[in-house]
């Protein structure tokens, strides 16, 4: 009889916690949480139809055209049970650029949560061409990269961040990079060290990319340079 | 009684609603065959190699395949369509730049038609190529030199506005061709070039 009893009550709170989470629309908890000031500078200062152009190492041209900002609180649901126990909205803010060539840039940034069980940090996306990767702000660390030979990503656990197969690609901050006899401050420099052995002549292996300014310079695996051209 | 009028109401319904006609099915207009004349005008075959040089002066090698399809186009749902001959040539660069697809139909079954996509930069050949070729997009030529070589009966296409987003700063603004040579010479918005090298 106490089971049945025991059974009644936890349907009844099943029962509760589905009418009192509505749906989607309603939580026992909601949480907002917005990209960091200093890090929000790795995006762009620039408006939709924008240009700026970049010039090979063999003196081709292409231009690169804003064509989308978004800017967005994307929502996320947790549920336990059916009961949507946590509505997260994530500050997110993307670019995206077309080019010439197709080349095509786009830079997004999501902010960092702060579960009780995983936390990750500010994280930054970009990609050039077919290379894209994922950088955490608060790791110091690459948690994803994407080339047309297959892609690697980690997870975020209560132990940090793993993933099957280690990342070696890495990001590295530098202080000035001269490109195009033009001295750049602040960069975030990518170089993808992973898919050595499917690697293409037209991956890009580099990217460099400035604060508030954007793209700077982009490196294909066959020796192939594009630099901004200020 | 009731419910067999009420299952044949349902049926007749249903098979209306789902009245769909398949490839190929009930009428198909032929709209007739590409001939070799029509294919010729567009002078690439499967393993060639087509050298453009960029006015700075790299040369990019273009790998050729080219293959011949039907489409069939329906026009609505009444099963009423058409099938199109075409023949699809893709030159694809050993370089980062744009690869060019030229396609060839006969798609509004009258006149073949000769499509070139730089890139994303959308070009029109026509039939033709004479001195009766003159207007907002096209620019008839009896000659043109290029690395002292003379190509006659060119035309110079512009690439057509809203085929491409107009706010790129560089962008591919004409195409000259020739029927017997194919692409001459592509200029882009910022007077930077790629001509045809032999």
């Amino acid at each position: 009889m106490s089971i049945m009893k025991y059974l009644n009550n936890f349907f009844l709170f099943i029962l509760f916690g589905i009418i009192v989470s509505c749906g989607e629309e309603h939580s026992l908890r909601e949480e907002n949480y917005y990209i960091d000031n200093i890090n929000k500078e790795w995006l762009i200062d620039d408006s939709i139809n924008s240009n700026f152009t970049m010039i090979d190492n063999n003196g081709i041209s292409q231009s690169f055209n804003l064509q989308w900002i978004y800017n967005e609180m994307s929502k996320s649901v947790s549920k336990n049970f059916g009961i949507t126990t946590l509505i997260s909205y994530r500050e997110y803010i993307s670019y995206s650029y077309t080019s010439t060539y197709n080349s095509g840039f786009s830079i997004s940034m999501t902010a960092a949560t702060d579960n009780e069980d995983i936390q990750n940090g500010d994280v930054l996306t970009a990609n050039v061409g077919n290379t894209a990767f994922r950088y955490d702000f608060t790791y110091n660390q690459v948690t994803d990269v994407y080339l047309n030979a297959g892609a690697i990503s980690s997870i975020y656990t209560s132990e940090g961040l793993q993933s099957d197969t280690e990342i070696l690609s890495k990001v590295e901050l530098i202080d000035t990079l001269t490109v195009n006899n033009f001295q750049y401050k602040d960069i975030l420099h990518f170089k993808l060290n992973d898919f050595t052995d499917s690697i293409d002549n037209f991956d890009i292996t580099e990217i460099y990319i400035s604060k508030n300014i954007g793209l700077i310079k982009y490196k294909y695996y066959n020796d192939i340079e594009c630099y901004r051209v200020k | 009684m009731r419910i067999v009028t009420l299952f044949f109401v349902f049926l007749s319904f249903f098979t209306q609603c789902y009245n769909t006609c398949e490839e190929g099915e009930d009428i198909a207009t032929d709209n007739g065959i590409l001939t070799d004349a029509d294919l010729a005008k567009v002078p690439y075959q499967s393993n060639d190699t087509v050298k453009l040089k960029h006015s700075a002066g790299y040369t990019i090698n273009y790998n050729v395949t080219r293959k011949s399809y039907d489409d069939y186009i329906s026009f609505d749902e009444s099963c009423a369509g058409m099938i199109v001959k075409s023949n699809s040539v893709n030159l694809e660069p050993d370089y980062p730049v744009f690869p060019i697809y030229i396609n060839i139909s006969n798609s509004d079954g009258i006149n073949t038609n000769y499509q070139i996509v730089v890139g994303r930069y959308y070009f029109y050949i026509p039939q033709n190529i004479d001195n009766t070729v003159n207007s907002e997009y096209y620019k008839f030529a009896d000659s043109v030199t290029i690395n002292n070589k003379v190509y006659y009966n060119v035309v110079k296409t512009k690439s057509f506005n809203g085929t491409y987003d107009s706010s790129d700063l560089i962008y591919c603004d004409s195409l000259y061709y020739n029927f017997d040579a194919g692409i001459i010479k592509i200029t882009m918005s910022n007077n930077e070039y790629y001509e045809i090298s032999e």
